[in-house]
């Protein structure tokens, strides 16, 4: 009898709040990744091309304040970054909270950690391999995508792997702000109501987001290591 | 002058304080395999790097074919470096792509259709005979294969000079030996001049025609390789092996002859001690002796060997050198 109240409960509770709340965190992870893997690859892009040491065309004055900007960006507690932006938020989007509202500083946050880490996915390569398509008479734009692009290919969907995994981290916290989604969900109706069933369930669904998007990840990486 | 390949004159280039390259002038004819050696951080590498324009250089100019290369204009530089191939120590190929496709690579980038690609790629393979590794990746290779693609990439732009930076630095002996010949092949059939830069005699003596040798950023001497042996500058004496004050001649017997040392102990009733033996190119037709002979026969050695036009100078002892 217990047993099946149980399951009632945990059914109207799962129809009710926590499967909306799933498909909000997809979303939020969804277009927060989207928007952070194109600006932070286009960063990235153009770190490499300016980093002192290693740059295809060195430039300390464009690459020292994109790297003091997004070492800046990547040191603040996410919870103050969005606090911080709330002014910002509102005034380009007329509102504060919501799931609209929390993209702007899930992605704020997320674009230069991207773009950190798809950076030293790219300065891995063996600095010979450029050397030798110089030689070959390749410019710095077919370097960039022929070889650093091409070669990094793994190492880059290793980071976005885990980028991803910071963002659903993220959007938990953004929850605590009004976006919605797991978090929220888990906090305001399962921590702060004393609604165990709800709060584990918004964990354990976590977790099992996670894992897919490791798995996900783990298999595009071995295929593009291909045969090599 | 229009069977000059390269001439570099009068260039200098320094990092800092320090001064790496310092007045270098030299002519590379066409169809040349020319060795650069000389100790590490002796220049040899910039050098090369100065010839595709990879290293700018402060003073003096370099000619390829006529053209000179000013590394300001990057266009000019990119159809230079398009006649210039390069093969590199560490064999640079891509690990992601499988041999048919790392040859195809700079053809790729410079746009050529599939089919001109499909044909050099396979001709160029076929050369440097790794048909059957086409799709094999560079991580099942061994380091002589993939040297050997590195060098079929290199030539898939019919270059007109092939660049070697210790090319067979990372090899054992024998594998070493197969990709000397395979260059040397190369030559005998293209006419493609070669810059082969090393930091063993061994490579310069196997392969190449003519030689320099760099001290300190200096070009401490250079010629025709058979020539330098004879006259065993104090440089050359400095990358041999032995460091013998005795010998006092030097030999170069071509074409087999070097039954004609015996002849010449026989005739003159000579006691020599021979120092040193070396071959010079693959072949080992050519030998090259470093001997002492008493110094009262030395100046009838002369005028035997001269009589017979064999190639021989006589040598200082090191401590005269070094004075």
């Amino acid at each position: 009898m217990l047993k099946k109240e149980f399951v009632d409960i945990w059914m109207k509770y799962f129809e009710q709040l926590i499967a909306p709340a799933i498909f909000v965190t997809l979303r939020l992870v969804a277009v927060t990744m989207l928007i952070c893997m194109c600006c932070g690859f286009l960063l990235a892009c153009l770190m490499v091309l300016t980093h002192p040491s290693k740059g295809l065309r060195p430039n300390k004055k464009i690459y020292a304040p994109l790297s003091i900007i997004a070492n800046s960006v990547r040191s603040f507690p996410f919870v103050l970054l969005i606090v911080t932006l709330a002014p910002i938020t509102r005034f380009i989007l007329g509102t504060m909270i919501g799931e609209v509202a929390a993209i702007l500083p899930l992605s704020v946050g997320g674009i230069p950690f991207v773009a950190r880490l798809l950076e030293n996915a790219m300065l891995e390569v063996d600095p010979q391999l450029i050397e030798m398509s110089r030689s070959f008479g390749l410019s710095d734009g077919e370097i960039l995508i022929r070889v650093i692009l091409k070669e990094s290919t793994p190492a880059i969907i290793n980071s976005i792997t885990l980028a991803t995994i910071n963002c659903v981290g993220s959007t938990a916290m953004a929850g605590a702000v009004g976006a919605g989604g797991l978090g929220a969900v888990a906090l305001s109706y399962g921590f702060y109501s004393f609604n165990d069933v709800v709060l584990y369930t918004c964990v354990i669904i976590t977790l099992i987001i996670v894992q897919i998007v490791q798995l996900i990840g783990s298999v595009l990486y071995h295929r593009s290591l291909g045969k090599q | 002058m229009m069977d000059e390949m390269i001439i570099i004159d009068g260039v200098s280039k320094e990092y800092g304080e320090l001064k790496v390259l310092k007045d270098i002038h030299l002519h590379i004819q066409k169809g040349a395999i020319c060795g650069i050696i000389g100790q590490s951080g002796a220049g040899k590498s910039t050098l090369l790097r100065c010839i595709n324009g990879l290293e700018k250089f402060d003073s003096g100019k370099i000619l390829i074919d006529g053209v000179e290369i000013s590394i300001e204009n990057k266009r000019a530089v990119r159809n230079i470096r398009r006649e210039i191939g390069m093969v590199f120590q560490n064999f640079s190929l891509l690990e992601r792509l499988n041999v048919y496709e790392n040859v195809a690579f700079p053809m790729k980038s410079w746009g050529y259709s599939k089919k001109e690609i499909d044909q050099r790629v396979k001709e160029l393979i076929g050369l440097v005979e790794l048909t059957d590794k086409m799709d094999a990746y560079p991580k099942h290779l061994s380091g002589g294969q993939k040297q050997r693609v590195a060098i079929a990439r290199a030539l898939t732009m019919e270059p007109k000079i092939l660049l070697c930076d210790e090319a067979t630095s990372a090899l054992d002996p024998k594998t070493s030996e197969s990709i000397l010949k395979l260059l040397k092949d190369i030559n005998d059939k293209t006419g493609i001049t070669i810059i082969v830069v090393a930091h063993q005699l061994s490579v310069i003596r196997d392969i190449c025609t003519h030689m320099a040798i760099l001290e300190n950023g200096y070009l401490a001497s250079s010629g025709k390789t058979i020539e330098v042996f004879v006259n065993e500058p104090a440089a050359l004496r400095r990358l041999q092996a032995y460091k013998s004050n005795e010998a006092n001649l030097s030999i170069v017997f071509q074409e087999n002859h070097s039954i004609e040392l015996s002849q010449m102990i026989r005739d003159l009733n000579l006691d020599v001690n021979i120092i040193d033996m070396q071959h010079i190119g693959m072949d080992k037709k050519t030998v090259h002796y470093t001997v002492h002979v008493p110094n009262e026969k030395l100046e009838t050695c002369m005028k035997w060997l001269e009589k017979k036009k064999i190639y021989a100078s006589r040598l200082k002892g090191m401590e005269q050198i070094d004075a």
